[in-house]
């Protein structure tokens, strides 16, 4: 005896139910396919400009540090002046004084200070250097630039 | 019998249709703009680097010479001209005081065309009698120039000048290789007398094997003379010498 189900009958099913079934089917992979690229798209396209946008911050910045002034008298007093000479606003995120190629003392800002363009800012701080010493002061930006400059203590 | 009607074959055609329609729209919403987004954002890196490859070579360019030199009273005049052939641009004047260590900062705005030249006087009347000066000139693309006549010191008459006398010194070294040395001139009151408070210090590097440095003083007297090598703090040669000297101060050096 031959079972006359409805699963078993192929002939049960139209060809135009079939053809719709089809489009469906495709229409439904293809809107999830171009919903997935659309947004793996965007997320690419998001993440390179962030990326690229930073190094171009990065190259549009240049800064120097102007000058120096050690007061051993006074309360062992260093005051540097760093100079925004680049195309972009600087924030500093750290001082650094080295002394024969070690850290002697470092400075770091809890709130960056912002160097405008074509902008100079003095930066003042105590540290524990001796007369006749030579030291190489870096600033350091956000960006992760950095500025030298050698200095002999009087 | 196969059916080969207009309906029956176009259905298969369909989906297929379909198929294709989102392949375009996603090439045409997604990989293009994509592509053309990178592109621009490649041609905003490369016009920035080249921008700042520019400004970094008009940098390197840029050249003035700097003289201070004291006039009438209390001022300094300091005359600045530009050597390269670009526009200079003179955003500071630093007037620093090596006795006192103060700064004197002098915000100017000088615009220099190539060739021309600019004589700019600082009032220095609140400096105190014996102070000794460094001047140096900033520009705007980020230059620092030193006056060449660097050290001026104001006389106990109240008027500036050149420093007057100069301790000679020549450093003979050992060993090829450039080495650095920083010479300090201490001024005293007696030849084993206490330090007056004036003190003046030049670096100085060698050629060939040999370094010499020429230390500006106020005045006849004595001068505690150190010498140190570079990235030391103890000195390795010390003496107290009486100005005027009438021939260098030769000091062998024989360490590392």
């Amino acid at each position: 005896m031959k079972r006359r189900g409805m699963w078993r009958d192929r002939r049960a099913i139209s060809p135009v139910i079939s053809s719709i079934l089809l489009c469906a089917t495709v229409l439904a992979v293809g809107a999830s396919v171009w919903s997935f690229s659309y947004n793996a798209g965007t997320m690419l396209r998001q993440n390179y400009c962030r990326e690229v946008g930073q190094r171009v911050d990065g190259l549009r910045e240049r800064f120097i540090i102007e000058n120096i002034i050690f007061n051993s008298t006074g309360n062992n007093t260093m005051r540097i002046w760093v100079y925004n000479c680049g195309t972009i606003n600087i924030k500093l995120t750290a001082i650094h004084v080295f002394r024969s190629g070690s850290v002697v003392h470092s400075e770091t800002f809890e709130e960056s200070v912002t160097i405008p363009i074509k902008g100079i800012s003095e930066i003042s701080f105590t540290t524990p250097v001796n007369s006749g010493e030579d030291l190489v002061i870096q600033a350091v930006s956000e960006r992760g630039n950095k500025a030298f400059e050698a200095y002999r203590v009087p | 019998m196969r059916h080969t009607g207009f309906h029956e074959r176009s259905k298969a055609g369909v989906s297929t249709l379909l198929g294709m329609l989102i392949c375009v729209s996603i090439l045409f919403s997604v990989v293009i703009p994509l592509f053309l987004y990178i592109n621009m954002m490649n041609n905003l890196y490369n016009q920035t680097f080249l921008e700042m490859t520019e400004l970094d070579q008009q940098r390197m360019m840029e050249s003035i010479t700097v003289f201070a030199y004291p006039t009438a009273g209390h001022v300094i005049s300091v005359y600045i001209r530009n050597k390269c052939v670009l526009n200079v641009n003179i955003t500071r004047i630093w007037v620093t005081d090596l006795q006192n260590k103060t700064v004197h900062l002098l915000d100017e705005s000088l615009y220099l065309t190539p060739g021309s030249y600019s004589i700019t006087p600082i009032n220095a009347s609140s400096l105190k009698l014996g102070a000794s000066v460094n001047v140096d000139v900033a520009t705007e693309r980020g230059k620092v120039y030193a006056s060449e006549t660097n050290t001026l010191y104001l006389t106990a008459k109240g008027e500036w000048e050149v420093l007057p006398y100069a301790i000679d010194i020549v450093i003979e070294g050992t060993g090829e290789g450039r080495k650095r040395y920083a010479v300090k001139a201490e001024q005293l009151d007696g030849e084993f007398g206490s330090s007056t408070g004036w003190s003046s210090a030049v670096s100085i590097s060698t050629i060939g094997r040999i370094a010499q440095a020429s230390v500006g003083v106020p005045g006849y007297g004595y001068y505690n003379l150190t010498v140190y090598r570079e990235g030391q703090s103890d000195p390795f040669f010390w003496k107290v010498v009486k100005v005027p000297l009438f021939a260098p101060l030769v000091v062998p050096d024989t360490g590392n």
